[in-house]
């Protein structure tokens, strides 16, 4: 009996030594497991973990740019959709693996100011007044509108919405594609917008016209594919689709928001000093002018910089303000009454 | 203490038993206890304990979820859908099985190689291959406007549907044929003796002998469609299923709700192990036990029959194949932003930027899960057969793990427990390596002890007697003899975690991206090009093992089910 209790317990540590093996090729999992406060001044390192859901060759651009500007970093992209990489930041609140967040829009990471440190540097005084951050987190690389995409052989030009307010029009009921707010975050951006125009009973008569995707740039590829006559979209995407001929872009009349992008330093990352670097970096004069230059579509928030062709700016629109506040807090309610309206629409 | 029990008799006789096969024993349940019985425990106490509210909350999301539409009807919709698609499925499948194995139907060999390649192909690749056909400006679409014709919605529940039935016929079709392999032609004849018609027989003495293998195709067709949110997410436009639910739940840009995830996964759990279940006690009722000395001959048809047979069978198999065959062709085609043009190219494999790191990961991934996969399921297996008592009840429900837990259930279910605080795996290779070796483990298990069962116990003895320890025994003379099924088990497990998509996309990250997870990602952006690029290189790396099975280890395709 004895022997057999031995064996077992021989076989128990077996196989937790195996287990313990297993996990030796990462990094040092001490037991304790929040990280320590960062020291005043902490140490610079040789690397950069960023967390980004831009398209690549975006990212790809400025990464490379950073590293012949610092020599001897090397940056470590991970790629994925912003919900995957915040909700990947949020696992790893208590160990961070990450550097940087860059993507979604200033409430992706106003939404966990508990993940994120705040942002300030000398370049903000550069950065448009309207895109900066009130609680200070995010570091505003861009900005977009949500706007109207139209598929020019399915709608004929007397046809094309001016504004939101003719996408409510029962003649596009099951024509309009729009991403689910509750899973995408520029969606959610579109329902303030609407929000400020004619509040809820205006949102519904608009979901009634919707076709509800689950993935933000499904819309404007539906319309550019001929999938559907028209889409709501980021300001990027449809540019990026204009470029098929097919795509038609319309800035409502009845008024749009200008939503800065997501650039967020992550708390405890391993490498803060270069974070805040990059960050600096792309927000600088130089970098935003590459974004305009080389980019279609992209609205720099650097107000030094040359506005891109071919896109009106912001003072040619009716931009109405965004309640950051506001849409930050009620954000929870808010989709629980898009659920209701969705449903109730369908 | 249920292995201790077991073992006691043998132990008495051999104490040598402890030294090897106690190991495997306790390491066999550890593994049960540590990756299924704790995620799924886990499930359960996030669904119970949300982010905010604390131990206030414990029922409150399943409140919500029976009592608001937004949610409850995402579960009607996926019960009726599955049950649907199930019925048909195995209505058109059934009858396609049994034509092809019993009468004269020209190009069998091609006819099983496209279902064959039906089998291997990623869960949701259907979907936006009926788009890009059936879809509002798809190819099929066009030649019918220019007639003049206008074609129904493929969007929708239609398409949701129709995707589905079509994945699901090779189930259906590869368990039926294997099924008629066990009836005797002495049935047969005996019912044609005693005045049936060939048609009848069919119905109503072959059909019910082949009851648990029609069951089993259909509890895999019906759990397979609940946990598929790939294709109702691409072509479901505004309707929504239980598992999509999970999904969007799980990940978004809000940062996700594990804990509405979690108890939309235990409700999905629930009733696919209700249907389990179901279909078990159903098919006990009516297994008949039967020897097949004489497997069922072939027939020839009169020329007008076989006809009709012959297109019956080729409309089913190629509706099922033509996803595929449009993915392959797409890759070759030019995209002008999301548009796919006419014109042939090759910069589409050229300019795949992520996608040779995507077919590392998915190798590497599913080469290490299969090894591991293979060496625990021979030494379980051969512990659950020659050593029997042993680990009995634990392996008996671990082998319904697969019907049991979806997909998507197992990898909410991984995560949960796994992901953050005190492992920190979430999004690592060692946590989708753990999700796909608990999610292919019971196949191996089985396989082994089946091939154990058929073989004598003799030689090992003689090996033993001999004076060679029984670990050793078991390396030089067991495993030999085991060597073909292992292999064949090892391509098989290979393939099947090559394309496995719905616990891969709860817990990868953009370190381990694989390749059904990048089709995903690009489909949902709308780049169908670039999408049809990574897919046809995924159907390769799946299908590749299953040529070599066929082709070098002379296998049939009853090994597939």
């Amino acid at each position: 009996m004895i022997r057999r209790v031995c064996s077992m317990v021989t076989a128990v540590a077996a196989v937790a030594v195996l287990a313990a093996c297993s996990d030796s090729g990462k990094p040092a999992q001490t037991a304790q497991t929040t990280p320590a406060a960062p020291p005043a001044a902490p140490a610079a390192t040789k690397s950069l973990v960023l967390y980004a859901s831009h398209p690549t060759e975006m990212v790809d651009f400025f990464i490379k740019a950073f590293e012949k500007e610092n020599p001897g970093v090397k940056v470590e992209l991970i790629t994925g959709g912003t919900g995957d990489l915040l909700g990947r930041v949020k696992a790893e609140k208590d160990r961070p693996q990450g550097d940087l967040l860059w993507g979604g829009s200033s409430t992706t990471g106003g939404s966990a100011p508990d993940l994120f440190v705040k942002y300030d540097a000398p370049v903000l005084k550069d950065i448009s007044k309207e895109l900066q951050d009130p609680a200070g987190y995010n570091a505003p690389f861009d900005a977009f509108a949500m706007v109207i995409v139209y598929n020019k052989d399915l709608v004929p030009e007397a046809q094309v919405p001016k504004s939101w307010a003719d996408l409510a029009d029962p003649k596009w009921k099951g024509k309009i594609r729009f991403a689910n707010p509750t899973s995408s975050s520029s969606s959610y951006a579109a329902l303030v917008n609407w929000k400020l125009i004619g509040d809820w009973p205006f949102i519904e008569k608009l979901a009634r016209n919707m076709i509800i995707d689950e993935s933000s740039s499904a819309p404007f590829t539906a319309v550019a594919q001929g999938e559907a006559p028209l889409g709501v979209a980021y300001e990027e995407g449809a540019y990026r689709v204009q470029k098929t001929g097919k795509v038609g872009i319309v800035y409502p009349s009845d008024g749009v928001i200008m939503l800065p992008g997501g650039l967020f330093l992550i708390k405890g990352g391993p490498n803060p000093v270069n974070a805040k670097k990059f960050a600096d970096f792309v927000l600088a004069t130089p970098q935003e002018q590459a974004l305009v230059d080389n980019f279609a579509g992209r609205r720099p928030a650097n107000t030094t910089v040359k506005f891109p062709a071919g896109m009106p700016a912001a003072a040619d629109l009716k931009v109405l303000p965004y309640p950051a506040d506001e849409a930050k807090s009620q954000q929870k309610d808010w989709l629980a009454k898009w659920k209701e309206i969705m449903i109730a629409t369908r | 203490m249920t292995s201790a029990r077991g073992v006691t008799p043998a132990a008495r006789r051999a104490r040598w038993r402890f030294d090897f096969w106690g190991v495997v024993t306790v390491a066999a349940l550890l593994a049960f206890l540590v990756l299924l019985v704790y995620p799924l425990a886990w499930l359960l106490i996030a669904s119970m304990t949300g982010a905010e509210g604390g131990g206030a909350v414990v029922l409150r999301t399943y409140t919500e979820f029976f009592t608001r539409r937004y949610y409850y009807e995402t579960l009607i919709h996926s019960i009726a859908v599955s049950a649907l698609v199930t019925v048909i499925a195995t209505l058109v499948g059934a009858p396609l099985a049994y034509l092809v194995a019993r009468f004269d139907i020209p190009g069998k060999l091609l006819i099983r190689a496209l279902v064959v390649l039906t089998f291997v192909s990623p869960p949701f690749i259907g979907a936006y291959a009926w788009i890009l056909l059936l879809g509002r400006n798809g190819v099929i679409t066009g030649w019918f406007a220019d007639l003049g014709l206008r074609l129904p919605s493929i969007y929708g529940v239609t398409g949701v549907v129709l995707v589905f039935t079509l994945q699901a016929l090779p189930f259906v079709f590869l368990l039926v044929s294997a099924g008629l392999r066990t009836v005797d032609q002495s049935i047969e004849d005996a019912a044609i003796n005693l005045g049936k018609r060939p048609a009848a027989v069919a119905l109503t003495v072959i059909a019910p002998l082949i009851v648990p293998s029609l069951a089993t195709g259909a509890l895999l067709v019906f759990v397979t469609s609940l946990s598929d949110f790939g294709t109702p997410m691409i072509i479901g436009e505004n309707f929504r299923v239980l598992a999509s639910q999970i999904y969007t739940e799980f990940v978004n840009e809000h940062g996700g709700n594990p804990a509405v995830a979690s108890a939309l996964s235990l409700i999905l759990l629930v009733i696919t192990v209700g249907a389990l279940l179901w279909q078990r006690a159903w098919v006990r009722k009516r297994a008949y036990g039967q020897e097949t000395v004489r497997p069922l001959a072939m027939r020839s048809l009169r020329p007008r029959a076989r006809l009709a047979a012959t297109l019956y069978v080729y409309a089913v198999v190629l509706a099922a194949s033509l996803p595929i065959v449009t993915i392959v062709v797409s890759s070759f085609l030019r995209a002008r932003g999301p548009l796919i043009t006419g014109e042939f190219t090759l910069d589409g494999y050229a300019n795949a930027l992520r996608l040779p790191h995507a077919l590392v990961n998915t190798v590497v991934l599913s080469t290490v899960s299969t090894i591991l996969c293979v060496v625990a399921g021979a030494l379980v297996g051969y512990v659950v057969v020659r050593q029997r008592g042993r680990l009995a009840g634990a392996i008996d429900a671990f082998s319904m793990v697969p019907y049991a837990v979806a997909g998507v259930v197992m990898g909410i279910a991984i995560a949960v427990a796994f992901g953050g605080a005190p492992f920190y795996l979430g999004g690592t290779a060692a946590i989708l390596v753990m999700v796909y070796f608990i999610r292919r483990l019971p196949y191996s298990i089985r396989s082994v002890s089946g091939m154990l069962s058929q073989i004598g116990t003799q030689v090992e003895e003689a090996s033993i007697n001999l004076g060679v320890p029984p670990g050793r025994t078991f390396w030089r003379v067991t495993v030999p003899m085991l060597t073909p099924a292992l292999l064949s088990g090892a391509l098989l497990t290979f393939a099947t975690i090559a394309r496995e998509f719905n616990s891969t996309v709860i817990l990868y990250s953009g370190a381990t991206r694989t390749l059904p997870v990048e089709v995903f990602a690009q489909v949902l952006q709308g780049n169908f090009a670039n999408a049809s690029v990574v897919g046809t290189v995924l159907i390769g790396v799946s299908l590749v093992p299953i040529v070599v099975l066929f082709r070098f280890m002379a296998r049939d395709d009853d090994v597939l089910v």
